[in-house]
């Protein structure tokens, strides 16, 4: 029986990449997802990465300890081609506008290997930050940076 | 039969003239603000790629940390204003490497040479004693008087710092708050 949770940020950032992931692999074939930013230079292209680069907090109202979050994700996607890049990136905006499930995530205490997931809400996009290529000029063929696009959104949970 | 009617209209609230008197107080407030605004922008610039910076104990005044500053408030003929923040051109110009430091990635080899463009000794490997002399291909040669040509590549991907997502993400609560601030102001 799982007995550690894991906390709303890493819950936030497990379920949207879970999410993410989820939608990918029933869509695609041969796409990596992963969260953190240098594993995608491990993988075999084309690769996701999502990743929880920032927060707000602050009082949902004046003098009470309800509080409001926002989190700021980035999605970069490491494509083969152009075409590709452009493909992914609109197949994934779908994706966001309708919302996701929020899971909590628990494990056993003092072993993370496995995690186990309920669903208690909702994840939904408050703003798309960006959507664009990220361009660094001439790069070479073998470069994973050279079909790379990045797409920013802020989200927030249902209460 | 004819019938006359009078009414007699009471508005209540500022008169026309202390609203005119409020909209340009605004306005001069607004260009003050948005100064403010602008400078505070420059300064979370510093912040975050300051406090993400792998080598902390290098600190430049030309560094990138410090290139954005902000270009100054101006009032457009149209009565609208504007505030810029760094300057890509000069990015692109002075700082080749922003783009990879913000979204991360494998930058291209820098040619140039160490020292007087010796052959490079071995022993000296890692001490960093003679200093790099960058030359793009507009400043060619790449070697210096000694012949020898060096590369600098870096060992791995950079890790994207995303500083300008943190910012703009700052910026949008400050710019909430900026907003809220002005609604009650003109509520009163």
């Amino acid at each position: 029986m799982a007995d550690s949770y894991l906390r709303q940020s890493r819950s936030i950032e497990l379920s949207t990449k879970y999410a993410i992931e989820t939608a990918i692999n029933a869509n695609w074939t041969g796409i990596t997802t992963v969260k953190t930013f240098l594993s995608a230079y491990d993988k075999t292209l084309p690769v996701v990465c999502v990743r929880l680069i920032d927060e707000n907090v602050n009082r949902l109202e004046i003098s009470a300890n309800t509080l409001k979050y926002d989190y700021l994700f980035n999605i970069d996607i490491f494509a083969t081609s152009d075409g590709q890049r452009l493909d992914l990136a609109d197949f994934l905006i779908d994706f966001l506008k309708d919302s996701w499930v929020y899971y909590t995530w628990t494990h056993k205490s003092g072993d993370n290997s496995i995690l186990e997931k309920s669903a208690t809400g909702r994840l939904a996009v408050q703003e798309f930050t960006a959507n664009h290529r990220v361009d660094f000029g001439d790069t070479e063929t073998t470069n994973p940076d050279r079909f790379r696009h990045s797409i920013g959104i802020r989200v927030r949970k249902s209460s | 039969m004819a019938v006359s009617v009078s009414a007699k209209v009471t508005r209540t609230g500022p008169s026309i003239d202390e609203l005119m008197t409020n909209v340009k107080l605004l306005q001069a407030l607004s260009v003050k603000e948005l100064d403010r605004l602008a400078k505070q922008v420059s300064s979370d610039f510093r912040y975050y790629i300051n406090h993400s910076r792998h080598r902390p104990g290098q600190y430049n005044k030309n560094s990138l940390a410090n290139a954005f500053t902000d270009s100054g408030v101006v009032v457009l003929p149209d009565g609208s204003v504007s505030v810029g923040i760094g300057n890509i051109a000069e990015l692109d110009a002075n700082y080749k490497y922003w783009k990879f430091v913000n979204y991360g990635g494998t930058p291209p080899r820098t040619m140039g040479y160490f020292g007087h463009g010796e052959p490079p000794d071995p022993g000296l490997a890692g001490v960093g004693t003679q200093v790099f002399h960058h030359r793009s291909a507009a400043s060619a040669p790449f070697a210096g008087p000694g012949g020898k040509t060096s590369y600098l590549l870096t060992p791995g991907p950079i890790r994207a710092m995303n500083y300008i997502e943190k910012v703009t993400n700052k910026l949008t609560i400050r710019w909430g708050n900026l907003r809220e601030k002005y609604f009650s102001t003109l509520q009163k």
